[in-house]
C-alpha cells in the first residue's frame, strides 16, 4: 500500500533523495534495553544498545548464529554494571587476529564499568567495534 | 503543511518497513553533520549529528541534553588542537571506565587532541560512551 502523506518537522519534509535513494540528514534515536539475566539477542532487537544496569551477575548476550537471515543486523553492549557483561557466539567473532573467537567478555578487575562495543553480522561472521573508553577492555575466548 | 505524496521505487523496490520485523531494510543513509566552533548546549532534536570543532581556537564543551530522552545518541569529533569536552548535565550521568557516575569526558591530552571521537546514546538513565580507539587520543573522565 503506498504512503500518501508525510509530515514536515521544521519546515523539512523527511524523504529519500530521489538521485541516491539515502536518507538525508539522518535524524533519529536508537532503542535500548536494560538486561539483567542472560539474554539471546533476536533479529527484532537489530539497532539496540544493551545495557546491564542493575545486573548482581554477569551477563551473557548470545549473538544469533550469523546468517543470511540477519546479515546487517547489528547491537550495542555497554556494562554498566560491575558485574560485567559477556558476548557470545561461538566461532563466529572477529577480533584481534582470528576470526573464530567465541566470546568477549568485560572482566578486568576495576574496568568493567563503561566497556563498550558494537557488533555486526555480515551473514557470516560478527564483526566487532570495541570501544576504547581508557583501560575498559574485553577479554576475547576461543575454543 | 506540506507532504509527500509519492516515494520513488529503487531497483523496483519501494522503501519499506519489513512487514514482519518492522525494520527499516539494509538502510543506506548520511548522517548530519555539523561544526561548532564554540561550546553548545546539545538537544534533543539533534540526535543522530556528527559534531565538530572545525574553526575554534579555544576549548569547546558540548552540554548534552536531559539523559532522560532514551536513544538520543551523538558523535563528537575533535578537529582543532584544543581542548573537547562532553559534559553531562546534570553531572553523574556518564558511563566510562569503571564510573557509572562521571560527569564529562574531556579530549585534552597534548598531541592527541585532533581525531579524538565519541559517540554517546542515552538508556534514558545514563549516558553510554563508545570512545573510538584512534591511535593515541584518549579523553579524560571527570567525575
Amino acid at each position: 500500500m503506498p504512503q500518501t502523506q508525510m509530515d514536515t518537522y521544521m519546515g523539512n519534509m523527511p524523504m529519500l533523495d530521489p538521485d541516491t535513494m539515502l536518507l538525508k540528514d539522518l535524524a533519529a534515536t536508537l532503542r535500548t534495553l536494560t538486561k539483567t539475566a542472560n539474554y539471546t539477542c533476536t533479529v527484532n532487537d537489530s539497532g539496540t544498545i544493551f545495557n546491564s544496569t542493575g545486573a548482581e551477575a554477569g551477563v551473557t548476550f548470545t549473538l544469533p548464529t550469523p546468517a543470511a537471515a540477519n546479515d546487517g543486523c547489528f547491537y550495542g553492549f555497554v556494562s554498566t554494571s560491575a558485574t560485567g557483561i559477556a558476548v557470545s557466539c561461538a566461532d563466529s567473532i572477529v577480533y584481534d587476529n582470528s576470526i573464530v573467537v567465541d566470546s568477549l567478555t568485560a572482566e578486568t578487575e576495576d574496568h568493567i564499568i563503561g566497556a563498550a562495543l558494537f557488533v555486526v553480522s555480515n551473514g557470516s561472521k560478527w564483526l566487532i567495534f570495541a570501544a576504547k573508553n581508557a583501560l575498559a577492555v574485553f577479554t576475547a575466548a576461543a575454543a | 503543511m506540506a507532504h509527500q505524496t509519492q516515494m520513488n521505487t529503487f531497483m523496483g523496490n519501494a522503501p519499506m518497513l519489513d512487514g514482519d520485523t518492522l525494520q527499516i531494510k539494509n538502510i543506506a543513509a548520511t548522517l548530519n553533520t555539523v561544526s561548532k566552533a564554540a561550546s553548545y548546549t546539545v538537544k534533543v532534536i539533534d540526535s543522530g549529528t556528527v559534531f565538530d570543532t572545525t574553526g575554534a581556537t579555544g576549548a569547546v564543551t558540548f552540554t548534552l541534553p536531559p539523559v532522560a530522552n532514551a536513544g538520543c545518541f551523538f558523535v563528537f569529533v575533535n578537529t582543532v588542537n584544543q581542548n573537547m569536552a562532553v559534559v553531562s548535565d546534570p553531572v553523574d550521568k556518564m558511563v566510562y571506565d569503571n564510573d557509572a557516575a562521571a560527569d564529562s569526558l574531556t579530549a585534552s591530552t597534548s598531541g592527541h587532541k585532533i581525531g579524538a571521537a565519541l559517540l554517546v546514546v542515552s538508556d534514558g538513565t545514563n549516558w553510554l560512551a563508545f570512545a573510538a580507539g584512534n591511535g593515541s587520543a584518549v579523553f579524560t573522565a571527570a567525575t
